[in-house]
């Protein structure tokens, strides 16, 4: 027990305080620092396995040990089998990583930042999944967005990278200010951060009858905001595939393990607070349920439709990762009952198989980046001969991600809509369907664009090498582990302390899996036709203008409506602004008119009123002297005419005289 | 309550400063007054709730807030010795002019 308590908190302390030391071994040897990174993240993962029995021999109830911080706020650790699978999913995916990034990252600059952040990086996001109060969450939840922000723009000489940084830092922003919202609700409530005070909190007051549902509805709504934000669900997605300017290995990680499996990790955790109280699940259950599975079920559709289009193979893996997400939000919007619910499970066993599956892909891309480049899948092609071990590990992860029997996500991606059908909106059961149909039609394109046909024209320039034993074993652990999950089924359940009402053998008989196998067939068929015999009907309908590809070619217009939303604000502000330079130069245009006026005035005084009589008498005599003179050279007719004019003018004044003094 | 109020005026300004400046030195000024006014809300929210973590919490606060300043003061005067300007629409249009010309190089 004690053993368990100190790993507990080593576990997210050490990789914090190890990460302080990179720069400073940095400073004797390169080498030193890269193998002490890795150290560490061995360290860490051993301590996060030792975890692991306590929860499993155990009862399943949470424990927290926390020590006082500040008055009020404690600082502590809470273990439930939640948190360790969690715990234990991020260290292994830090292991893997520091391994991988020896490989992928050899020689290039600023590789302490990179160690410094990555070890930042895993044990704040082991911070976030352990901690025991909200504030603590908090803190680590915005420590996960700096790091990742920072390493997204890692290669801050290019300004793609940084724009892509700033727009994952800002996106993910909004959700953060939604949970800060959420947390300062639950706070005014109940009293406390810590998340046993809040369940004793929301108990106390449902036995008590006294609990403000509609108050915590709208908090449950705030925490689903900062979920979607840090997740990448509708419609807040866009900066996933953004975040494919940072270098792989951190996409990898970012993908498998942190960052966007923190917003699945916080609305798991927050379905097991509420579902204390059937109050409140009861509340709950006609609004936010249902919004948690939309978002999801049009998540995953719009992801999957992206990754067909997009000519990016890390895209692909973004989108796709987007897409699966979206699955597990859907698992979770179904998981009315808390952790008794299969939904609940479900998403959670998807979100590992995911790690599993995706962190495979983004490696072996890395390593074809590595080897040829470039990112784009028209530049590649015929990649089967030079690199035939990615060739296998990359069909084992496209059988995967498209969940065809026996492989991992098979189990899992088949749990998920499992409890979708049992809640039974026929809608959103038809649009998952839909959704495994194209994921394995995006999997095949991208697996025939990469790996079959002919090698391009910019292939044959270089010399393709097959990736470094570096990169290729943490791939190989990951694509064993891709094989052998799905089996692992039933011992995941009894760690997680939930039981399971299908068996194993259960997912091959029940009546979804043939509706989904065969579903597979005819999209899996024209992706086979299109680009791995390069069949070109589907394929120029798709390179043609219609509204379709201009839709999917937008990204469903969410860029430029961000984009436009920016200028908008952008031009508000320019108009302010110039509203205020019109309203600030008022009071001088005023003065300056005011000072100009005086001058004038002092001008002529000065200078006119002097010499105005003799000029006015000059100016009187020359001008009657012109008139003269003109007068004498004009002829007759003319002076005739003047003097009748003289006279009519004289008449009609002598009328208006008349008239308005009226003799 | 009129303590809150300053607070709330003063986010006002600083936001409004924010949108319409293009001055650095102005940015950096809106920014610490956002930064001061919640700090503000903070300490006076505490007080009434007759809690020392407010002071604690302005100290802690004030000696970050002055290290950060520090920190991006020393950027701007960087930014504005490299571009020669500290207006912020003509750094972004020399940013961009040059990345273009990189592209087409």
């Amino acid at each position: 027990m004690i053993l368990e308590d100190v790993s507990s908190w080593l576990v997210w302390i050490l990789p914090l305080i190890a990460s302080l030391f990179v720069p400073l071994i940095a400073k004797y040897s390169a080498k030193a620092r890269n193998y002490f990174a890795v150290a560490i993240s061995v360290i860490t993962a051993g301590l996060a396995l030792s975890l692991v029995p306590g929860v499993f021999f155990g009862s399943g109830e949470a424990t927290s040990t926390s020590v006082a911080w500040i008055t009020g706020i404690s600082a502590g650790v809470f273990i439930d089998p939640l948190s360790v699978l969690f715990t234990t999913l991020v260290a292994f995916f830090g292991l893997i990583i520091a391994i991988y990034s020896l490989g992928y990252m050899k020689g290039e600059e600023g590789l302490t930042r990179y160690y410094f952040l990555l070890l930042l990086f895993i044990g704040s996001m082991i911070g976030l999944v352990i901690s025991d109060n909200l504030i603590q969450m908090f803190i680590f939840w915005e420590m996960v967005g700096l790091c990742s922000y920072a390493l997204i723009s890692f290669w801050y000489k290019r300004p793609e990278s940084v724009r892509a940084g700033t727009k994952v830092f800002i996106m993910t922003r909004i959700g953060d200010i939604a949970l800060l919202a959420a947390i300062g609700i639950l706070f005014t409530m109940f009293g406390t951060f810590s998340f046993h005070g809040i369940i004793n909190g929301i108990q106390t007051a449902a036995t008590a009858g006294t609990l403000d549902t509609g108050l915590l509805v709208i908090a449950a709504f705030l925490v689903l905001g900062g979920a979607i934000a840090k997740s990448a669900q509708l419609p807040l997605f866009t900066w996933l595939y953004s975040a494919m300017e940072a270098p792989t290995s951190v996409s990898a990680l970012l993908h498998a393990a942190t960052m966007v499996k923190a917003g699945i990790y916080l609305l798991a955790r927050f379905i097991l607070i509420f579902s204390v109280a059937p109050v409140l699940i009861a509340a709950l259950q006609p609004l936010w349920f249902p919004v948690v599975t939309w978002i999801g079920v049009l998540t995953a559709i719009i992801g999957a439709t992206l990754a067909l289009t997009t000519t990016d193979i890390k895209g692909v893996l973004a989108y796709s990762t987007i897409s699966q997400i979206g699955f597990m939000m859907a698992g979770l919007g179904t998981a009315v009952e808390g952790a008794a619910s299969i939904g609940w499970f479900a998403s959670l066993f998807h979100m590992i198989s995911h790690a599993f599956f995706e962190g495979l892909g983004f490696l072996l891309a890395g390593g074809i980046i590595h080897a040829i480049g470039t990112r784009d899948m028209r530049l590649m092609g015929g990649l089967k001969k030079t690199m035939p071990i990615s060739f296998i590990l990359m069909a084992i992860m496209i059988i995967t991600t498209s969940g065809l029997p026996p492989f991992a996500a098979f189990f899992s991606k088949g749990l998920i809509i499992t409890s979708v059908t049992d809640a039974g909106n026929l809608i959103q059961i038809i649009l998952l369907y839909a959704t495994t149909a194209i994921t394995f039609a995006y999997s095949v394109r991208m697996f025939s664009l990469v790996f079959m046909g002919k090698e391009s024209e910019h292939l044959k320039k270089q010399h393709v090498h097959e990736a470094p034993k570096v990169m290729l074993i943490p791939a190989m652990i990951l694509a064993g582990l891709c094989i052998v999950w799905g089996l692992a089924e039933p011992l995941v359940a009894s760690f997680m302390h939930v039981s399971l009402e299908t068996s194993l053998l259960g997912a091959f008989t029940n009546l979804e899996t043939p509706i989904f196998l065969s579903l597979l067939i005819p999209t899996g068929l024209i992706a086979y036709y299109s680009y791995y015999k390069n069949y070109q009907g589907v394929r120029n309908i798709a390179a043609g203008k219609n509204p379709l590809t201009t839709i999917l070619s937008h990204g469903y217009f969410f860029d430029d409506v961000y984009g436009g939303i920016a200028r908008g604000i952008s031009n508000v502000s320019d108009g302010v602004r110039r509203f205020e330079g019109m309203i600030s130069l008022f009071p001088q245009k005023f003065a300056s008119t005011i000072i100009h006026l005086a001058n004038e005035v002092h001008v002529y005084l000065d200078v006119y009123a002097d010499k105005s009589l003799d000029k006015l008498i000059n100016v009187l005599a020359n001008k009657t002297l012109t008139g003269v003179s003109k007068m004498k050279k004009a002829p007759s007719t003319s002076l005739r005419n003047y003097i009748a004019a003289a006279v009519l003018g004289f008449i009609l004044i002598a009328i208006l005289i008349i008239l308005t003094i009226g003799v | 309550m009129d303590f809150v109020i300053l607070s709330l005026v003063m986010l006002a300004v600083g936001i409004y400063g924010l949108l319409t400046n293009r001055q650095l030195l102005k940015v950096f000024i809106s920014v610490e007054l956002i930064a001061t006014a919640a700090t503000l809300n903070f300490v006076i929210l505490a007080s009434a709730a007759g809690v020392g973590l407010g002071e604690a919490f302005l100290i802690l606060a004030f000696s970050t807030d002055t290290a950060i300043s520090g920190v991006i003061l020393a950027l701007l005067v960087i930014v504005a010795k490299k571009y020669g300007t500290s207006d912020i629409s003509k750094i972004v249009q020399l940013i961009q002019d040059k990345d273009e010309s990189e592209v087409e190089a």
